[in-house]
């Protein structure tokens, strides 16, 4: 018999206690490439997002906040800009290329509804490619109370093409917040994994002038979207308005301020990034104990082998390759574990962010995290093999010594 | 000569801290394919001596040749691979592997010796009736057919010394008595020796040769005018 079919054969003959270690391996391993892969994809997907626009104005106040709340659509508001303030944008034509006004406060079952000009369906946000609605439906009317729906909102609220709803007043769903009005879905918005997929796109006279909102701030906008004419713009508008000016917040560039936000949590990743890797720790720790327990059952098993000519080397040998082969089993299943926990924590994030991960992309985790635990498998099968390999051949193979 | 040993000593540490010689043997020898007993009681020394020849013990003094190979003279990898070259053991308890089945446990009599041979691990336990045993478990056997196994087993890679320790110890008269003769055949027809030892008159009354351990072994009289000292 070779190495391996001993192996294999000690495998099957401890199979529940095998079984039980090489799921904590997997446990171990699935989390180490989820934890992993989801900082990597969530900090490429914010920071890389093709929102079609490269900057943001908003009213005096955190870019972060700005950014998070006009682009993600998530966070407050940190306050409105006045309708001449928007034209004002607009009309810098040499600088921006186009000036999207949004206007945010109202939600239908929790997912918000954004006041918007048609003219967002002309920004071309990746590549050449534009919002637009799925064939059958069409843009909102800016005079009229319809609406364009997320992809990821028709999905989840099953929203067709006709279907009427009353808006609700407020970011966070109250049913006793309900207004007056009456929307009509007269598109579906062509799903394009990005935050846009999670609202639902109403023109901004309709938003502004909701019953039940303040006549005074009816003009009112809670940022202006834009898609500048170079870089260079973009420094001297920093400058202009953050450096020198006091009116407006200039959320540029994007992408990096976003990476702010990752700085910010940069530590709850590490912790989280420490918590598997002790877990990996733990699950090794396991692969020791399993097998070192049973090395006592084994000595006389050891000494049998040893007498019929295997050398010490074999019997430690067959000892780590067990624990590497546990920790190889763990490692396989632990791809399962990986995609399930993945395909929960894409489901959260795509639902409370619109930013689709992708789980079956290859990263370089895939690899290093299967072939650390092999490693520490390994690692944790040295102590028990040390253990076989200094069993008394001559004391051992007397029964019950 | 296929086995010489000469002025052979081991000792063990007592619980007591007190250093005692166990084996003290200053000459034995056997020939190829001889069948030899040796008689002794129980603490005489008949497994440590065996383990002595088998190089699963190192002695204190002395030599152990086997085949013209020093055994005693050998570092451990090198006395690993002549006991699985040379040597079979059947031991008092069969010590077979709970976790192989019947045609496993004697493959791996092969596997540290040699190559792995499936028709002749078949044809072994054919040859002691345990033909329709193959993939069976030792605990699925009676304790005359484990023992059958461990024949079987310990004739696997073609020894040219078979060492039995108390073979027979295990089982019933009717057993013993039919476990017995298939060892001495089966060595016979393999071209084997076999050194037997056994405490059993009946066992050692099979056998042409037999040897009083008190006679070989100084250390085992010795602890035996102690016992009687004692007594």
């Amino acid at each position: 018999m070779s190495l391996l079919q001993i192996v294999r054969r000690s495998l099957r003959q401890h199979l529940l206690s095998t079984v039980i270690t090489a799921f904590s391996i997997a446990l171990a391993s699935g989390l180490l490439m989820s934890v992993w892969v989801v900082k990597e994809q969530a900090h490429s997907n914010f920071t890389g997002v093709n929102s079609g626009f490269d900057a943001v104005f908003g009213a005096r106040g955190s870019k972060l906040q700005l950014v998070l709340n006009s682009i993600f659509h998530l966070e407050s508001s940190p306050g409105n800009l006045t309708w001449d303030q928007y034209e004002l944008i607009a009309k810098d034509k040499r600088r921006i290329k186009t000036a999207v006004p949004i206007a945010l406060g109202d939600n239908y079952h929790g997912y918000r509804l954004v006041g918007v000009t048609t003219n967002l369906f002309e920004v071309a946000f990746r590549g050449d490619e534009k919002f637009d609605v799925e064939n059958g439906g069409y843009v909102f009317r800016p005079d009229k109370k319809q609406a364009v729906v997320g992809s990821l909102v028709a999905e989840r609220l099953d929203m067709k093409i006709g279907d009427k709803f009353h808006p609700y007043h407020g970011l966070i769903f109250d049913e006793k917040e309900k207004h007056a009005e009456i929307y009509v879905v007269t598109g579906i918005m062509k799903k394009t994994n990005t935050p846009a997929d999670r609202v639902i796109w109403i023109p901004i006279k309709g938003l502004q002038n909701m019953s039940g909102h303040s006549v005074e701030t009816a003009t009112d906008v809670s940022a202006v979207l834009v898609k500048l004419r170079g870089t260079t713009h973009g420094i001297m508008m920093d400058q202009e308005y953050n450096a020198q000016g006091d009116v407006m917040t200039f959320a540029w560039p994007i992408a990096q301020i976003m990476s702010q936000l990752f700085n910010k949590i940069a530590p709850v990743e590490m912790i989280l990034r420490c918590v598997a890797v002790l877990v990996a720790l733990v699950a090794a720790g396991s692969i020791l104990a399993s097998i070192y327990n049973t090395m006592n059952e084994r000595r006389r098993e050891i000494a049998i082998l040893r007498a019929l000519g295997a050398r010490r080397s074999i019997v430690f040998g067959v000892v780590v390759l067990e624990a590497t082969g546990i920790a190889g089993l763990g490692a396989i299943a632990g791809f399962l574990v990986y995609f399930f926990i993945m395909s929960f924590a894409s489901w959260i994030i795509r639902t409370e962010t619109g930013i689709v991960l992708t789980p079956l992309e290859p990263q370089a985790v895939m690899l290093w995290a299967p072939l650390l635990m092999l490693s520490l498998g390994a690692l944790a099968g040295l102590i028990p093999a040390l253990k076989a390999y200094t069993t008394n051949v001559a004391v051992n193979l007397i029964p019950n010594s | 000569m296929l086995l010489r040993i000469d002025q052979l000593k081991k000792s063990f540490l007592t619980p007591e801290w007190t250093i005692q010689r166990v084996v003290d043997v200053s000459s034995f020898t056997m020939d190829q394919g001889q069948q030899l007993a040796l008689s002794g009681a129980s603490g005489s020394g008949k497994t440590t001596l065996l383990n002595l020849i088998a190089g699963i013990l190192q002695p204190d003094e002395g030599q152990v040749e086997l085949d013209g190979q020093s055994m005693s003279g050998a570092d451990e990898a090198n006395r690993d691979r002549l006991r699985a070259k040379l040597l079979g053991y059947i031991f008092q308890t069969f010590n077979l592997l709970q976790g192989y089945t019947c045609v496993e446990n004697v493959l791996l009599g092969m596997s540290f010796g040699g190559s792995p041979d499936r028709a002749r691990a078949a044809a072994l336990l054919d040859r002691v009736g345990l033909s329709r045993h193959l993939n069976y478990y030792p605990r699925q056997l009676s304790t005359g057919q484990q023992q059958r196994v461990a024949v079987a087993r310990a004739l696997a890679n073609q020894p040219k010394l078979v060492l039995a320790d108390e073979p027979t110890g295990n089982l019933d008269p009717e057993n013993a008595a039919e476990a017995l003769g298939l060892i001495r055949e089966t060595c016979m027809e393999n071209g084997a020796a076999l050194l037997l030892v056994s405490h059993d008159k009946d066992v050692l009354g099979q056998f042409d040769e037999v040897h009083d351990l008190l006679e070989i072994n100084k250390a085992s009289s010795w602890q035996s005018c102690v016992e009687e000292a004692g007594a």
